[in-house]
């Protein structure tokens, strides 16, 4: 569980990260500008609820009547005048658009009324008014599979599926006049529906749009997922992602799009534009040195493009992952990230070998006197999706080469610890995405940690204490305890720098109902013996 | 849904002139124009909309804006009519008096 404050920050960095999306085509001051007004707006808000009323529903109230992120490039797009238009007549134009509007819509609505009237009497044996009518479309005719359930239909790709839960829709399948058979749930459940061309349910208050998308030779169907977030809450649709051929999508076929992160680094935007190229793999071959980049460099700024970074204008307003890069002899780089994990890559030929082994570009540039570092954020995404990558801005810190020999922090030293004994208390240190992402004595989470003890007793007994001084009792087995939800929270006991380490998984609802990764909570050992393999335990 | 369709579009098209009306009276900043306009029922505005007609409106130099410090946190950013404004605010709300007027007529079948 996670604090209030916490819980608020997420929720206001995804709206303004959403908001954000939607003004990419946005010139940077003006986004800039309007992302601080929404955000103070959002602060305001904020610092007006009672502090029993911060709770997550009304943050999502007060996110819900800020409106959808799309209104904001609506409404901010500019009617680029013409030569010789000026805004006054920009205006009148707009008034005049009101105006017909505002005619044809009265028009429109004593129409509506008058209908029934006016059908009667051009009809007069009383024929059935049809208020749809039905236009087929070919291309949708038969039976779609459902592999994939994505945000916006951009986030797909046939190379990696992004919905890792249960898919509720399993098929749809379009027949001719207008009727389309679902099957849905674990139960696989039948039922009829209608569609016509381009919407699904077209008689619904709110139909369900499709779109067929041609991706690598095979047509791929995004439908609109018109749940009650949409109908009720005003959100926007998710979609289903369904295909004629499951077995002939390749994440389906291949086990190779694995992720190979083995830093956080799902907290970054995702890069938008597609080209051409594709970041090559480096490969361990020796590559010229490259003095001139010789240092310590220190990250100030992520953004989209070399070109958007503007020096003491940080455009990325979250944390940072990258911290700072060093590079020395011989062709070597170090990473440096925010969790203090470091990672050793090598380097040359204005190329880095990234973390996850692609090759990012970067190139040095001074500006206001001030040499800078611009590298390419290459990841798995950006490879498989052919994105660019976004970029790390850095600040020349030092000019030595100061080299690193093998550093002792580059590896954490941890080791399982089989059969541990885990009776006794332990004490919550620190909550973390990864376990990797634990170094004694730094604090990977900033925030107050709602869980803060564990204690294993015999007769696999365990209490949880939370910081609202309750307390919880389950059942634990070896590797597992039982908290009641819909799976176990399994733990991992390692030893790290001589002291016994429990990583506890933190089963929420982002686990039980949205599928995702469980966090951990860090526990130490505080009251109990240390030592290993205690028969307690087995 | 076609009303709601329709009222949703109209409002939106009308928030320029609403904000500038507003302004009219004196500056302010953009979030106590949130909690003026949220007072007038019929105007059903999200608070976020107002923002980025802002941002439009001071580009094309209809507003004009200023920051001053706020007791209760960051600095405030202030917006005020510009002169372009209130002379094109005049014109927006001479033709909005002709279209209701407009309609009207068209409503009583008057097409004298």
């Amino acid at each position: 569980m996670i604090d209030e404050k916490s819980l608020w920050l997420k929720a206001k960095n995804d709206y303004l990260e959403l908001i954000e999306q939607a003004l990419a085509e946005v010139e940077y001051p003006k986004r800039y500008d309007l992302l601080t007004q929404v955000e103070r707006h959002l602060e305001q808000k904020y610092a007006e609820l009672p502090p029993e009323g911060r709770t997550w529903e009304s943050f999502r109230q007060i996110i819900t009547e800020m409106g959808p992120p799309e209104d904001y490039a609506v409404l901010l797009h500019d009617d680029t005048p013409q030569p010789g238009q000026s805004v006054q007549g920009r205006h009148q134009y707009k008034l005049l658009i009101t105006v017909v509007l505002v005619v044809f819509s009265a028009a429109a609505v004593w129409l509506i009324i008058n209908a029934p009237k006016i059908l009667s009497r051009l009809f007069p044996p009383a024929k059935p008014v049809v208020t749809l009518q039905f236009k087929s479309d070919d291309r949708i005719l038969g039976k779609w599979f459902t592999i994939d359930f994505v945000k916006t239909m951009d986030m797909f790709s046939p190379a990696k599926k992004t919905w890792q839960g249960d898919l509720f829709l399993k098929t749809l399948d379009f027949k001719n006049q207008g009727v389309v058979e679902r099957c849905v749930g674990d139960d696989e459940r039948n039922s009829n529906g209608f569609w016509t061309n381009g919407k699904l349910d077209p008689n619904n208050p709110i139909p369900g749009l499709y779109e067929i998308r041609a991706i690598d030779g095979y047509d791929y169907l995004f439908m609109e997922w018109i749940s009650g977030d949409v109908t009720i809450r005003g959100q926007k649709p998710q979609y289903y992602v369904l295909t004629r051929d499951p077995q002939k999508v390749p994440f389906n076929i291949t086990t190779t799009s694995e992720k190979k992160e083995d830093i956080p680094v799902s907290s970054e935007p995702q890069p938008q534009t597609i080209v051409e190229t594709v970041p090559i793999i480096v490969t361990p071959d020796p590559v010229p040195e490259e003095p001139a980049v010789y240092g310590k460099w220190l990250a100030v700024d992520y953004v989209r493009k070399a070109d958007d970074f503007i020096p003491g204008q940080q455009q990325w307003k979250k944390k940072m992952l990258l911290k700072e890069m060093q590079f020395s002899a011989p062709s070597t780089a170090y990473w440096t990230f925010t969790n203090d994990v470091i990672k050793q890559t090598t380097f040359g030929e204005s190329t880095v070998q990234s973390v996850n082994d692609y090759a990012a570009k970067y190139f040095r540039k001074t500006l206001d006197d001030q040499e800078y570092l611009f590298v390419e954020w290459t990841t798995l995404e950006v490879v498989e999706k052919k994105q660019v990558p976004w970029v790390y801005v850095l600040k020349r810190e030092t000019v030595e080469p100061a080299p690193k020999t093998a550093t002792a922090q580059s590896v954490q030293t941890a080791a399982v610890v089989e059969a541990p004994n885990i009776l006794g208390k332990w004490t919550s240190v620190d909550f973390v995405r990864e376990m990797d992402d634990f170094v004694p004595g730094r604090k990977f989470w900033q925030g107050e940690m709602f869980l803060t003890g564990l204690e294993f007793q015999t007769r696999r007994q365990m209490w949880c204490s939370f910081n609202n001084s309750s307390r919880v009792k389950h059942s634990w087995t070896p590797g597992k305890v039982d908290v009641g939800e819909s799976r176990p929270a399994l733990y991992t006991v390692k030893e790290i720098d001589g002291n016994q380490y429990m990583f506890f998984e933190w089963i929420s609802g982002d686990v039980t109902i949205r599928g995702q990764k469980p966090f951990y909570y860090v526990l130490k050992k505080t009251i109990g013996s240390s030592a290993s393999g205690s028969r307690d335990s087995k | 849904m076609y009303i709601e369709n329709w009222q949703t579009q109209l409002r939106k098209g009308l928030l320029d002139v609403v904000i500038m009306n507003l302004l009219s009276h004196g500056p302010c900043h953009g979030y106590e124009m949130v909690r003026q306009l949220k007072k007038i029922e019929g105007l059903k505005m999200r608070e976020g909309n107002i923002y980025p007609i802002l941002v439009r409106l001071e580009q094309d130099a209809l507003i004009k804006s200023y920051t001053e410090s706020s007791s209760d946190g960051p600095p405030r950013k202030y917006f005020k009519l510009a002169s372009a404004g209130k002379a094109i605010l005049d014109q927006m709300n001479t033709h909005w008096e002709q279209m209701v007027g407009s309609i009207k007529q068209v409503k009583q079948g008057d097409f004298q």
